[in-house]
């Protein structure tokens, strides 16, 4: 019965395409570089 | 179209026989918002263009000779809890305001591949925590029937929005209640199906083992339609299930002689509206004329579901909201350091029931107190779902009230979460247990909308809606309009 009985079904792993690096970063409110960029994480 | 509110089944019908064209379908229905919507508050985003290009190309293939899909030029609206690609979806949040997803939800996608054309992203409570669309960031959504009153929630945009003939159908989720406790509030049908069969791809989480999306609609039939569309495996979700999907339309018409209706009497006891009751005992009434029996069940464990539900819900939202930390997409409020970045940003960015609902929920998977309570609300919510199997081997689908009580008054639970927690407690049993349910409208009370739930059998939402059919075929609660008055402010 639904997910409390759900079997284990198990697929190859095949490489597949997935979101480009320019969509996923799109909507960031900081990107550069093809990276999210973020506020000093480290003290310094 | 003379016809004020066409139904899905009549417009698809008409533009698959080139009696009207999508085109116009379309736009009749932007004028329907344009001239409707100001004093309901049902929409975020109207996709005009985007309709309009889709009912174009839903022409040409028309033109061209290509075959009518089943739901050929049937405008449709979206609770913005769903992506479509390069359209702002909300989530009724303004953590994400702005946000354009990259990619559409399963569910849109199969919609518009059956030839139906969005027409709009629908208001709702934020992240879809809440029973009255009264926690969206943006606006409050006005019920049509009595625009002092709530919707009902969280899909309480997309209810409004059929109700009223903007949209012939919607999409909505429903995590506790969220499709069939606004549905029943509008006097419209709302179908939460078993969990599993509809893609969550494209869904923005709130909990995800309870999460499900669904269709509203005005009739049964409406509802199959789109039933039929977006149930079915998804390989892009993995918990999306590999069960065969009928054409519920096609089984409408086996009608309810000999289905055993069971109804947990027990647990309806307390708390309901005392016209609610009497229009449940009438819509029973009225589908023992159709030929079903009305049995007793027992649902021992159903009176702990809300709180059991209060309890896993939450604890998936905290994970599940843990995403949206200003680094990737939506709002982002500037700090000097990365954490003080993200307690700003999140606090700016989330309502107060949003907030409520992620500490509840860090609180009951922290260390020390995960035994005692997540731990403890999965063991009972395997009661309850044993409950229900139980139930069904007395009977075929159990009944009860959608809601304990028609629409509340705008601001009256807004003070008291635990009121308006328990607005969903005939609801949140379904979702624990991860079976479907439908909910019907079931007359008027008081000139409100009431409704009422029929739960099914895992993946047999073919038998509720024929007893949906069998009812409506029988009943005309399904054919009252809302009065046109749209606005109560002056």
């Amino acid at each position: 019965m639904s997910h409390a009985a759900a079997r284990e079904t198990f697929r190859e792993d095949i490489v597949r395409p997935s979101l480009p690096r320019e969509q996923a970063l799109a909507a960031a409110p900081d990107a550069d570089d093809g990276l999210f960029r973020v506020p000093r994480v480290l003290g310094g | 179209m003379s016809d004020t509110r066409p139904t899905a089944a009549e417009i698809a019908r008409r533009v698959a026989d080139r009696e009207t064209s999508a085109e116009a379908v379309t736009r009749e229905h932007l004028d329907r918002i344009a001239r409707r919507d100001a004093g309901l508050d049902a929409f975020l985003t109207v996709t005009a263009d985007r309709a309009l290009a889709q009912a174009k190309r839903v022409d040409a293939a028309l033109a061209a000779g290509g075959a009518a899909g089943p739901l050929a030029g049937v405008p449709v609206a979206v609770k913005d809890l769903l992506d479509i690609e390069g359209i702002a979806t909300t989530c009724g949040s303004r953590i994400l305001e702005g946000y354009r997803p990259p990619f559409t939800a399963t569910a849109v996608t199969r919609l518009e591949a059956a030839g139906a054309i969005v027409i709009g992203k629908t208001n709702m409570d934020e992240f879809a925590m809440g029973s009255s669309t009264e926690n969206s960031a943006y606006k409050v959504t006005r019920n049509p029937w009595d625009t002092a009153r709530v919707p009902g929630g969280s899909s309480g945009g997309s209810a409004v929005a059929v109700s009223t003939g903007m949209a012939a159908l919607a999409l909505g989720t429903d995590t506790g209640g969220s499709i069939r406790q606004p549905a029943a509030l509008c006097g419209v049908v709302g179908l939460k199906p078993t969990y599993g069969r509809v893609s969550r791809y494209g869904v923005v989480a709130f909990a995800s083992s309870l999460d499900q999306v669904g269709p509203i609609g005005r009739t049964v039939e409406d509802v199959a339609l789109a039933a039929t569309a977006i149930c079915g495996l998804d390989t892009a979700d993995a918990t999306s299930a590999p069960v065969a999907v009928p054409d519920f339309r096609a089984g409408l018409g086996d009608g309810a002689v000999g289905v055993r209706i069971g109804v947990p009497w027990s647990f309806l006891e307390s708390g309901v509206d005392a016209g609610v009751m009497a229009a449940f005992r009438q819509a029973l009434a009225d589908l023992e004329a159709a030929g079903a029996r009305v049995v007793e069940v027992a649902l021992p464990h159903a009176p702990h579901a809300v709180a059991t539900y209060y309890i896993v819900a939450t604890a998936e939202a905290s994970s599940n909201l843990a995403r949206f930390d200003g680094v990737r997409y939506g709002l982002r409020v500037p700090a000097d350091d990365l954490r003080r970045m993200y307690g700003e940003t999140r606090d700016r960015g989330f309502g107060a029931e949003v907030k409520r609902r992620i500490i509840l929920g860090t609180f009951v998977l922290s260390a020390g107190y995960y035994d005692a309570y997540y731990l403890r609300a999965q063991q009972v919510r395997t009661l309850i779902r044993r409950d229900f199997e139980g139930a069904f081997r007395e009977c075929d689908v159990v009944a009860t009230p959608t809601t304990p009580t028609p629409a509340f008054r705008l601001g009256e639970k807004t003070a008291d979460p635990l009121q308006m927690y328990l607005e969903d407690i005939f609801t949140v049993p379904a979702n624990l247990a991860g079976i479907p349910g439908l909910s019907l409208p079931g007359g008027l009370v008081g000139g409100l909308p009431v409704g009422m739930q029929l739960l099914g059998r895992p993946f047999d939402e073919a038998t509720l809606l024929r007893i949906g059919h069998a009812y409506q075929q029988r009943t005309t609660h399904h054919l009252q309009e809302p009065p046109q008055q749209t606005d109560s402010r002056g």
